[in-house]
């Protein structure tokens, strides 16, 4: 302290009490002002500040007796500034007592007031040795023994202590209890007092027993009509043990006693808090129409209390979780927002209450399907409060536990059971197990999925308290968590009659329960739990109409979530769909008994390809098409003359092995990974219906072994099974398209060899697209001088920039110039070179050919795929990012020819592919592979005159892709003339008959994308 | 060829996004430990994983005549022939850290740590990585190489305290089998050792 007095310390708090809440503070406040202005309250008594402070001691002890109100100044005197002035105080009491008063309630109530301030405005040292010499003061005027020392103790713990100080509030009692008991048993402060203290130690044990033992005791002794009852101890009782109740999860009998309260009680807040409370239980209860009856009595309630308290603001939520309940998670986002602002507006931001309700509304957002919003915004809510952890025992682990649950649809594994448990071990009330059963069934889940052989004592432990749990309420998220753990744990235990019997019983709950809550879109395990009940029990017909049924309950509802959504925002929806899918396929595939046919598996993979495409690349068709669902075969506008390859990936699910029948297990992207290929064509010309057989269905991992197995010199098994596949379908064929949107197949079809000399791109037309709703008839192009030619050559020397020692080198490319102004003569088109101006013009271009001879550049961080279109390639104007391409309006561009290396070895956003897709060209012409300069220049020339001749670009690729294969170095020779370049020059070590572009990859690397 | 590289060199030609990186340590540091890490912090972090980066180059012709782009280091073409993650310095660091007195500054640097590994393990799931970030934590900060016959009963007392809960024998020997495989730990008669460095 420096050798400053309490008196000091006390002073310099003024300015402090004078603006605290209780009036104790304030008379406290002026008590000081009189003390330094050195004036006595009996000879100064006209001095105006004595007169103020008499006035308010007066009003706070509600009496004009100058006795008391002298003894109550000395009492808060000397606890203030510790005076010892015994011979007077006792002088003071005598004269006070012996006038046949009492010690009044008020002298305590003050004392108690002034102890709180001190408390508030940090000053608890203060506040401590206040508390010990108001002690010391009664112990000398009464004894121990005394009532008026019990009861004016009891006074301090209860209303002081219990709240502010409870290690005090124990102690005292611990030391105290056998004194109060003796003397205080007719009193009712004594009961309340216990039954705080037993709240206490509920919180500091975890444990709700210690309020059950004093609740006992008090109903042994009303039982005895040993008990000093009143209304308002009966209250209390019944409030205690609707708490109590609660806790242990009897929510009936918690129930009867807090309306037990409502019937009675006059006092509008203890009213709204167990309305409250019943609203809270019947939430859990899933009782929709029980909760919808609890928040208009508590509406009414609170219309007539007419302010504005916590109880009051938690109906607010209590309405949000009423919708969200109905699933309605719109309006509860509402309710929560409503519910956080008069929070805020009341207690604060940074508070336990507001950011529960924030947590609240952060959960119906992510049901609404802002999904990664919500993720964020949770992420950054718990960022705020992990500074201060203990000041958020609530909202800390609510959000803890939305995080964790919103996420575990995919992966389930020991960071997640230690996130649990963290946020689990956050929660100061253990013990209530209403409000920590849903992270105890999440725990649950998580031991239990992390360890298949789990059998060990923690989960025994946890197993058995839900267990007793929802033996009396089966009902809500938490049993569903519960149930599914439950049912995987007998798997686990090889116990399989008895895990189909919980997930029969399960499954009947779900079927029964609130549809809208259960049968939520982003709660995936239900239905992976519906289909395996049915498989199980082999209801295939059932199944069939569960799968079929997909479309309608979980498919267009989730594409219409994405309508107004940004790219990003929907990522994670898209994975949903995907993971619903997946469900589809893996099902059908493992289980032919179900009935459905290829054709309609198609049909459901098509539609989804084609409104997933449509949500990246036609907006607006998107959301005019969402709902409708293409369901004849014959829609696919093939002839006779074509075949479709339609590409799906998909993650497969085991849904035969009963030990993964319950919860998705994080998918492992090397073993479960597969493909299915369908292939669509018509037996003959004249035909005129669509067959569609399933190709094959093959985890990747089987594809890639089978494709490494291979050499540039060997043919590999994945060809040599592609061809055994294939060969009976082309029968009089001419054309394939390929339909992939997600993986490319390993190598280009083009390039796969269907005999020892002969590939599949030298007789067949292949043309690329997403999906078979987007084949279109070949494309034409009848003005060829209507041309763009854009060719790039010199890049810079090596180490440009000496400032930098690691740079990207791009070397020169003397046939990229050759190239554009050939074919430019060539066709009549225009020809020009890279420059900065260039990137400002490109979005406007309206030619029907854009063609760009150059390097591309892949920014490996990214995995974005640039293209170089000007000379200084580290300026940004010279870079064509794929999502600068993305932007421009290039509707009434026919075709775009990417000449450069492996300007289509990559599919999907950032990809160029994907970005001329979505500049509105209706077709491409892109690389799979690296190319060579020289060799590319050729080719690229061949493809031209065949365009300029054909006029149709996939029979004019399929001539080109002949034509290289095959000529001879005479027949370029003689054939082929080039401005500004020697063609016999550049052949001159080949042979005559040499085949210069005989190697696939010079000819079978080019892809046609149809847009 | 071995050169020496500079921190923004080491995170090109390792292709890491270094700010993402970051974030995704934030994210998970305060997901599952309740940590937050601060901006100082974060450096070290960028500091830590530039210093435990080892880039292996190989030096190509001058001669290329396809249409793709390579990179150049001091006037020569290169191409990346290795990458390896140096485990033993990113906790030898760690521990020269804590030592200095900087428990209380950098308490979460090992944390981080611990989370980083999941990203040059990237082929390990959450189980996996929980227990190869708590084996390298004993070996290499604590020097332990625990033996077969011990390892079951240390790993499930650190589960105890970490989730609440232990695993089957089974399980445990599933987690260790797999970083077998992965080329992240092996037996030295009878003692488990941690590699020094991984490939990613």
């Amino acid at each position: 302290m420096n050798g400053k007095t309490v008196s000091d310390s006390v002073s310099d708090m003024k300015e402090q009490l004078e603006k605290s809440e209780h009036i104790g503070g304030f008379i406290l406040a002026i008590l000081i002002n009189v003390c330094e202005d050195g004036l006595d309250i009996e000879q100064d008594s006209e001095n105006e500040l004595v007169e103020e402070y008499i006035i308010l001691l007066k009003e706070a002890l509600k009496s004009d007796n100058p006795y008391f109100i002298l003894m109550v100044n000395y009492e808060i005197n000397l606890c203030c500034f510790g005076i010892n002035e015994r011979k007077l105080l006792n002088k003071i009491y005598e004269n006070y007592l012996d006038s046949g008063m009492i010690y009044p309630v008020s002298a305590i109530g003050l004392h108690i007031d002034i102890l709180k301030a001190f408390f508030e405005i940090g000053e608890d040292e203060t506040g401590r040795r206040y508390f010990e010499r108001l002690k010391y003061i009664n112990t000398n005027v009464f004894g121990k023994k005394d009532y008026f020392f019990c009861r004016n103790l009891s006074y301090v713990i209860f209303y002081f202590l219990q709240e502010y100080d409870t290690d005090a509030a124990i102690y005292e009692y611990e030391k105290y209890i056998n004194d109060f008991v003796q003397v205080l048993r007719h009193d009712i402060i004594l009961y309340q007092m216990q039954l705080g203290n037993a709240v206490i130690l509920v919180n500091r044990d975890n444990d709700p027993e210690h309020l059950g033992r004093v609740l006992e005791e008090c109903q042994r002794r009303i039982d005895k009509n040993d008990f000093p009852m009143s209304a308002k101890f009966s209250e209390l009782l019944c409030r205690m043990r609707g708490i109590y109740y609660r806790c242990i999860g009897e929510l009936d009998q918690a129930i009867a006693n807090f309306q037990y309260v409502i019937e009675r009680t006059d006092d509008f807040s203890s009213k709204l808090f167990c309305i409250n409370q019943i609203g809270m239980l019947m939430y859990h209860k899933q009782n929709e129409k029980g909760l919808w009856t609890v928040i208009c009595q508590g509406m009414e309630t609170a219309r007539k209390y007419g302010k504005w308290d916590e109880n009051v603001v938690e109906l607010l939520n209590l309405k949000g979780l009423y919708y969200f309940l109905k699933g309605q998670f719109a309006d509860a986002a509402d309710w929560f927002t409503k519910a956080k602002r008069n929070s805020e507006s009341l207690f604060g931001e940074n508070v336990d209450l507001t950011m529960k309700y924030q947590s609240n509304f952060l959960l119906a957002r992510f049901y609404e399907g802002y999904i990664e919003e919500a993720r964020e915004n949770s992420l950054k809510l718990l960022e705020k409060m992990s500074s201060f952890p203990e000041k958020y025992p609530e909202a800390l682990s609510y959000v803890q536990n939305n995080l964790i649950v919103t996420s575990t649809e995919n992966r389930i594994d020991s960071q997640y059971c230690k996130s649990i448990k963290k946020a689990l071990d956050s929660k100061k009330t253990q013990y209530d197990l209403v409000s920590t059963v849903l992270l105890k069934s999440n725990l649950y889940f998580s031991y239990v999925m992390s360890d298949e052989d789990a059998n060990n004592k923690e989960i025994d432990i946890l197993e058995k308290e839900l267990d007793k749990y929802f033996q009396n309420f089966p009902d809500g998220d938490s049993y569903i968590v519960y149930m599914k753990a439950r049912a995987k744990r007998f798997f686990s235990l090889n116990k399989i009659k008895e895990g189909y019997y919980i997930a029969e019983c399960l499954n009947d709950y779900l079927k029964t329960a609130s549809p809208e809550s259960v049968s939520n879109l982003f709660n995936i395990n239900n239905y992976v739990l519906y289909i395996r009940i049915l498989i199980h029990k082999r209801q295939f017909v059932e199944t069939r109409q569960a799968l079929l049924g997909m479309k309608e309950k979980y498919i267009i509802p989730l594409l219409k979530r994405m309508e107004n959504k940004t790219e990003n925002n929907a990522e994670t929806i898209g994975q949903y769909l995907q993971l619903y899918m997946s469900i589809f396929v893996s099902t059908v595939m493992e289980y032919p008994e179900v009935g459905v046919s290829a054709e309609e598996l198609y049909l459901f993979v098509l539609n989804y390809k084609y409104l997933a495409g449509l949500f990246y690349f036609d907006r607006k068709k998107f959301k005019g098409e969402v709902a409708e669902w293409y369901s004849d075969i014959n829609e696919v506008s093939i002839n006779g003359n074509s075949l479709v390859l339609e590409y799906f990936d998909y993650i497969r699910h085991d849904m035969v092995s009963n030990l993964t029948v319950i919860g998705l297990h994080y998918a492992d992207l090397s073993t479960d990974l597969s493909q299915l290929c369908f292939v669509v064509y018509r037996k003959n010309e004249n035909e005129n219906r669509n067959v569609v057989e399933i190709l094959y269905n093959r985890l990747y991992q089987e594809i890639w072994d089978d494709y490494e197995d291979g050499t540039c010199q060997t043919i590999s098994k994945y060809e040599i099974e592609m061809c055994r596949l294939l060969r009976p379908k082309l029968y009089e064929k001419d054309k394939i398209y390929i339909c992939t949107d997600s993986i490319l197949p390993l190598i280009p079809l083009g390039a796969i060899k269907i005999n020892s000399c002969t590939y599949i791109g030298e007789l067949f037309e292949t043309i690329y697209c997403s999906s078979a709703l987007d084949i279109k008839e070949d494309i034409e192009i009848f003005d060829l001088n209507d041309c763009l030619f854009v060719g790039v050559s010199e890049f810079g020397e090596l180490n440009k920039n000496e400032n930098k020692r690691l740079h990207r080198y791009m070397n020169s490319l003397p046939f990229a110039q050759i190239e554009v102004e050939n074919i430019a003569k060539m066709t009549g088109g225009k020809c020009i070179e890279g420059t900065i101006e260039l990137k400002r013009k490109l979005p406007s271009v309206n030619n029907t050919v854009i063609h760009l001879a150059t390097h591309t550049m892949m920014n490996e961080i990214t995995g974005e795929r640039n293209v170089i279109i000007g000379h200084d390639w580290e300026n940004e104007s010279n870079i064509l990012k794929a999502s600068d391409i993305e932007k421009m309006n290039w509707n009434n561009v026919k075709l775009a020819v990417l000449s450069g290396c492996e300007t289509g070895g990559e599919i999907g956003a950032g990809s160029l592919r994907w970005a001329l897709k979505k500049s509105g060209v209706k077709a491409s012409i892109t690389t799979y592979y690296e190319v060579e300069d020289d060799k590319n220049m050729f080719f690229m020339f061949c493809l031209y005159k065949y365009i300029a001749k054909c006029k149709k670009i996939g029979s004019a690729l399929l001539m080109a892709q002949k034509e290289m294969k095959n000529i001879t170095k005479r027949e370029i020779v003689h054939q082929w003339h080039f401005e500004g370049f020697d063609v016999a020059d550049h052949f001159q070590n080949f042979g005559d008959n040499d085949k210069p572009f005989a190697n696939k990859d010079d000819w079978a690397v080019y892809i046609y994308q149809m847009n | 060829m071995k050169v020496q590289l500079s921190e923004e060199e080491i995170y090109t030609l390792a292709e890491i996004d270094i700010d993402r990186l970051c974030t995704m340590v934030r994210e998970r540091a305060l997901m599952r430990e309740l940590c937050k890490i601060e901006d100082e912090e974060i450096n070290k972090v960028r500091m830590l994983i530039a210093e435990c980066i080892d880039i292996d180059l190989e030096a190509v012709e001058n001669e290329i005549n396809t249409r793709a782009c390579f990179h150049s280091f001091d006037g020569k073409l290169i191409v990346v022939r290795r990458r390896t993650f140096d485990l033993k310095l990113l906790f030898q660091e760690v521990k020269y850290l804590l030592e200095l007195g900087f428990a209380g500054k950098y308490e979460s640097i090992l944390i981080v740590a611990k989370i980083i590994l999941s990203f040059f393990v990237d082929f390990l799931d959450g189980d996996s990585e929980m227990i190869f970030s708590m084996l390298c934590t004993r070996y290499f900060l604590k020097g332990e190489a625990i033996h077969n016959i011990v390892i079951f009963e240390k790993i499930n007392t650190f589960l105890k305290e970490e989730m609440g809960t232990e695993w089957s024998y089974k399980k445990i020997n599933d987690v260790l089998r797999t970083l077998e495989k992965a080329s992240v730990i092996e037996w030295d008669n009878g003692n488990l050792i941690v590699k020094d460095k991984i490939y990613f």
